[in-house]
């Protein structure tokens, strides 16, 4: 058993223990938050810095992009001044595209009616009647009215070369078909006109001759589509009763001779022959 | 080592309590020192925080709860300030109990030691 001395001596220093144990304790209570703070606190700065950084990072890409801005508005009046010009060369060229649309709308319509009159030439041509010149000459050589005119229709055929022309009324410059008729009727045969020379042009001839169903050489026949050709029954060849019928009147391809049914006739009219 | 009395030992509690107290007293006064240290580095070398991409703000905040951490040791100081006052408490009966008759005194003092030595290992100890 300790003597009080010895007690107290220890109780003594026990206490002084006791209160070294309270100043680390106090040390590590203070130490504790100010660790975790500056913990957080680095966190944060590192967190700032990293925001920073991005945000320097942006306004460098910002300012890149403001002088990009800047040096394209300096760009833009050449820019503007060079689309004016392409502007102005594209309503130029638009101008001349609609130009040669135009044209070539016009050229296509010509086409079109080259080709419409390619095609009947074709349908002409095909239903062109062959004249036997040998067979002819002894067909015209009793020379009678209708002896000349099938010789003055032959003659404008082969040696004159009369065009087709709607607007004219001459050997020279030309005739529509029903024109050509009246012309041949009125000057076929050298001094006596098969029809009153009064008769103008434009005169139609279903309009001052009588129809007939029986056609004789020299008669005209009419169609639907507006010629108007004298009709003969030429012989095959020479020598031959055969004959063929065949009309000859001016076509926009001049005078030629065709089949009878080569287009879709109305009928026949009398011419009066002596 | 001079031997221990009861009055000797009261005045080696105080004297150690005293320590105690200055010790806190240092450390909350180096605290307050070191966070007001940093607030005013925050406001004087701003330029500093900025090229280093820190901002001030958050020194200042630092700053302040190194600061505060100071008013914990504040309890411990009054906590050891009233001990001392205990103490003192004791050695003044202790004395006047010396000082009445033997006869008188004898229950007494033990009675008053007895009490005076739990709350010692209470205050203490404890």
């Amino acid at each position: 058993m300790d003597s009080p001395q010895q007690q107290l001596e220890s109780l003594s220093q026990k206490i002084e223990e006791r209160e070294r144990l309270s100043r680390r304790r106090a040390w590590l209570i203070t130490l504790i938050p100010i660790i975790f703070a500056g913990l957080f606190l680095t966190y944060t700065i590192w967190q700032i810095a990293q925001a920073e950084l991005k945000l320097a990072q942006k306004t460098s890409e910002l300012a890149s992009v403001d002088n990009e801005i800047i040096f394209l508005r300096t760009q833009l009046p050449e820019a503007q001044t060079t689309l004016g010009a392409v502007q102005q060369l594209t309503d130029e060229l638009q101008s001349d595209l609609s130009l040669a649309q135009a044209g070539l709308a016009t050229a296509s319509a010509e086409l079109t009616e080259k080709q419409k009159e390619l095609i009947g030439a074709g349908d002409l041509i095909r239903s062109a009647c062959s004249i036997n010149a040998e067979a002819l000459k002894e067909y015209s050589s009793n020379y009678t009215p209708q002896a000349q005119v099938l010789l003055y229709l032959l003659e404008t055929q082969f040696y004159k070369d009369i065009p087709w022309n709607p607007g004219g009324f001459s050997e020279t410059d030309g005739f529509n078909s029903p024109d050509f008729s009246i012309f041949v009727l009125q000057n076929a045969v050298s001094g006596y006109p098969l029809i009153s020379l009064d008769y103008p042009p434009g005169t139609l001839p279903w309009n001052i001759l009588k129809v007939t169903t029986a056609p004789q050489n020299g008669d005209i026949a009419y169609y639907q589509s507006g010629y108007s050709m004298f009709y003969f029954e030429l012989p095959v060849s020479y020598g031959s009763s055969e004959t063929t019928p065949c009309v000859i009147g001016m076509t926009p391809l001049g005078v030629i001779a065709q089949k009878l049914g080569f287009a879709q006739e109305l009928g026949f009219l009398k011419v009066p022959y002596p | 080592m001079p031997p221990f009395t009861s009055e000797s030992f009261l005045d080696q509690l105080i004297y150690n309590q005293r320590r105690s107290i200055q010790y806190y007293l240092f450390f909350t006064i180096g605290l307050i020192l070191l966070g007001g240290v940093v607030i005013v580095f925050a406001f004087l070398s701003p330029a500093l925080f900025a090229s280093a991409n820190i901002a001030p703000d958050v020194f200042k905040i630092a700053g302040a709860f190194v600061s505060s951490l100071g008013g914990f040791q504040v309890r411990e100081i009054l906590d050891r300030k009233e001990k001392i006052q205990t103490f003192e408490t004791f050695k003044g009966h202790l004395a006047g109990l010396k000082k009445s008759p033997k006869s008188e005194r004898t229950k007494t003092e033990k009675q008053f030691e007895e009490l005076m030595w739990k709350y010692i290992e209470k205050a203490t100890l404890s």
